[in-house]
């Protein structure tokens, strides 16, 4: 994965979903870029590449969005997107193997996926960080099971929004230098990446 | 001996970063977050231009009408305030038989700001601006919108640059002490105040105990006369009402539902009243 042109969508993503994604906002529920690019570098690059392309992007989200809870507000608190959205990765990097990496549906569904999970370590690590008596959870009296709902209502949002994003995304693959093809040589021998 | 990898040793320093106390953490993140949005801002701010010119907030005007309207809002809310102030003075005069002459909060000065970035917090937003400290921005300040509604308070640790608004709907906020006015009085010179407690409810709305046999009714106007905030909050909108229903747990009592005045998703720019002194 050539890291210039992915760092530069993962910025745009960050971005955009900061402060353009309410255009799409329905009930309170935002669909999030961020997990969409993640989701595709994790489907189609080199899984190394990929679980660290996925832990900056969360840490990109960690700092831009703080917890507005507790006496310390606002808190950038440094973990719960960086673990979720690489959590999320892992989850990805599991299932792509039984998808069709070049359909965007594909893309959707894994967008939806990572969302899921991202949002599940997130509701985690926040429920552990409200023991402690100046990090209130995000949540405050609400509780946590409601905050993961919300959670799957934006990762439902985020895989309808992936499959329009995906097919550019998909369209965009060569500029990001996945590997594309595993190749034999005829002869048999051992498999080799062959780039596009 | 194996290797551990590089991403393993990456995941557990984040780890060990997620659990440390927030008094560790804060004030090198906020750094960390505002030198990470130097370059980001002026995009962000241009998504934001585009998200408001495509999804304007409601009610939206035409230009010209939306200043006059923001114009006469703004005076409403000055005289809002003067009112407060003329009832104080009154309560004196009765007291110590003497006419005092109190000045106005002359120190406070207002700081154009745009919004940067919007998130969802404790049921309300959170909305970072491109002003801090070198503008004289400081914890606790109130941030207006569209002339005298309260959009929030400036949060604690804000940055040279940048600042983070705190809704009045986020439960951060705790309760308010507000007074309400009936839509029908909102211009009469004597008009009747109710004074209630206001509470975030979590979910983007404020909620007030009140009387059942009280004028309160849906659409009248919340406006802050609190002690602990600054006095160039006070006689300024918090909200509106939107219903009024009888308390489930005590039959007797009843609740108005407030609808915050300032709508987070259609706010591109607000002023910051900034008064010297000011404290969260």
């Amino acid at each position: 994965m050539r890291w210039a042109p992915a760092l530069g969508v993962l910025l745009v993503a960050l971005v955009l979903d900061v402060s353009f994604m309410g255009v799409l906002e329905l009930g309170g529920v935002t669909p999030r870029l961020v997990c969409v690019v993640v989701a595709f570098a994790s489907m189609q690059a080199e899984p190394g590449a990929a679980r660290w392309y996925a832990l900056l992007a969360g840490l990109l989200v960690d700092v831009s969005e703080p917890s507005m809870a507790g006496p310390r507000a606002p808190l950038y608190l440094i973990a719960p997107w960086t673990l979720g959205v690489f959590f999320g990765s892992e989850a990805v990097l599991s299932f792509r193997g039984v998808v069709v990496r070049k359909n965007p549906l594909s893309l959707g569904v894994l967008a939806c996926v990572l969302a899921l999970s991202a949002g599940l370590l997130w509701t985690a690590w926040w429920a552990l960080r409200s023991w402690y008596p100046d990090s209130p959870a995000p949540w405050g009296s609400g509780s946590a099971l409601g905050e993961f709902g919300t959670h799957m209502l934006m990762a439902m949002s985020t895989g309808v929004c992936a499959v329009p994003v995906g097919w550019l995304l998909l369209r965009s693959s060569a500029l990001w230098g996945f590997p594309s093809v595993i190749g034999r040589q005829r002869g048999g021998g051992q498999a080799r990446i062959i780039r596009e | 001996m194996r290797r551990i990898p590089p991403i393993v040793i990456a995941v557990a320093f984040v780890m060990l970063l997620g659990v440390m106390p927030a008094r560790w953490v804060a004030p090198w993140s906020s750094d960390l977050s505002a030198v990470l949005w130097v370059p980001l801002s002026p995009l962000a701010h241009a998504g934001t231009s585009v998200r408001l010119w495509l999804r304007p907030g409601n009610g939206a005007s035409r230009e010209a009408d939306a200043s006059v309207v923001e114009e006469r809002d703004r005076f409403r809310g000055l005289w809002h305030a003067e009112q407060i102030k003329v009832q104080e003075l009154e309560k004196r005069l009765r007291a110590y038989e003497v006419a005092a002459k109190t000045s106005r909060d002359g120190n406070a000065r207002f700081a154009a700001a745009s919004v940067l970035t919007r998130s969802a917090s404790g049921g309300g937003f959170a909305l970072k601006l491109n002003c801090g400290s070198r503008f004289g921005v400081a914890a606790g300040d109130v941030v207006l919108f569209g002339g005298d509604a309260i959009a929030g308070r400036i949060a604690p640790e804000v940055g040279v640059v940048t600042s983070t608004v705190v809704s009045v709907a986020d439960r951060a906020s705790g309760r308010v002490d507000a007074y309400i006015t009936p839509a029908a009085q909102e211009g009469a010179k004597r008009a009747e105040s109710i004074s209630v407690q206001v509470v975030p409810d979590g979910r983007g709305q404020l909620r007030a105990d009140i009387d059942l046999g009280s004028a309160v009714a849906p659409g009248d106007m919340v406006r802050v006369r609190d002690a602990a905030w600054p006095q160039g909050a006070q006689g300024m909108r918090i909200g509106v009402v939107r219903e009024v229903r009888r308390k489930d747990a005590q039959p007797l009592r009843g609740e108005a539902i407030i609808d915050p005045a300032v709508d987070g998703a259609s706010v591109g720019e607000v002023v910051v009243r900034v008064s010297n002194g000011g404290t969260p």
